[in-house]
């Protein structure tokens, strides 16, 4: 039986993960801020979203031009649907609505949402992003460096032994 | 229980493990992106720089006052550099 009488202080039941893209200094941090405005159909269970619109600064403009961004978030449940960015002093933060111990995680498809949001944010501040193209790139330079792995020393210990190590 | 000509003693607890491991929200989280494909580490709380400043930028009204940094971990191949798992309260 749940308390009847809950203690008001204490840590709750409720998780947040923060997605964060790193960026200091942030000049304006209007432009950098949005949230999600939900169209529904239903109620309840049967609450279905219809349509989903960005409201807030110029990150807000970029994200509604992004159409198929759009169509992932319409196929969210109501509750993953509610997204906000806003930006801190060490970083831009993307995050859900709070959710309880069994609820807390991450679905493929909301992760890929929140990556695509990170990848608009860093083009739009003009940081470098994660693409395919760098992903080549990264795997050919590993392939490289296994090779040259090969070739290295490992590193010496300095210092002397303790007494009676042999 | 008698199944097909032999008996078999339920037992409750078999299918639970003896020991376990007590896992952070980071370690648990990243459990949670490696089933979907993402790598990720896990980090020791109060290492990141993000950890040490607002968690909020307080633009929007009714956020939360009072939170518990739970840690952060650090993704691969993203465009999302960390992640910070916060608790109400």
């Amino acid at each position: 039986m749940q308390d009847p009488n809950p203690l008001p202080w204490g840590a709750q039941d409720r998780f947040q993960a923060h997605f964060i893209v790193r960026k200091n200094d942030v000049e304006n941090p209007l432009d950098y801020t949005a949230r999600t405005v939900l169209s529904t159909n239903g109620h309840f269970g049967s609450k279905k979203i219809t349509a989903i619109t960005w409201n807030g600064g110029k990150i807000a403009e970029v994200l509604n031009s992004d159409k198929s961004l759009n169509e992932m978030i319409v196929n969210q449940s109501p509750d993953d649907a509610v997204i906000t960015v806003e930006p801190t002093n060490e970083g831009i933060r993307i995050y859900g609505k709070w959710k309880n111990g069994f609820e807390f995680g991450v679905s493929k498809e909301l992760f890929k949402i929140y990556d695509t949001i990170a990848h608009h944010l860093k083009k739009f501040s003009g940081i470098k992003t994660s693409t395919a193209k760098t992903k080549k790139q990264e795997t050919k330079s590993d392939s490289n460096g296994e090779s040259s792995k090969e070739t290295v020393e490992p590193v010496k210990i300095k210092g002397a032994m303790p007494k009676g190590w042999k | 229980m008698f199944i097909l000509g032999s008996f078999r003693i339920n037992r409750m607890h078999d299918s639970e493990p003896e020991t376990f491991v007590i896992k952070s929200m980071p370690e648990k989280f990243s459990d949670i992106l490696d089933s979907i494909g993402v790598s990720s580490t896990p980090k020791e709380i109060a290492t990141d720089s993000v950890e040490n400043d607002d968690y909020y930028s307080r633009v929007f009204s009714q956020t939360t006052r009072m939170v518990t940094n739970k840690g952060c971990l650090d993704v691969k191949g993203k465009n999302i550099d960390v992640i910070q798992i916060i608790q109400k309260g």
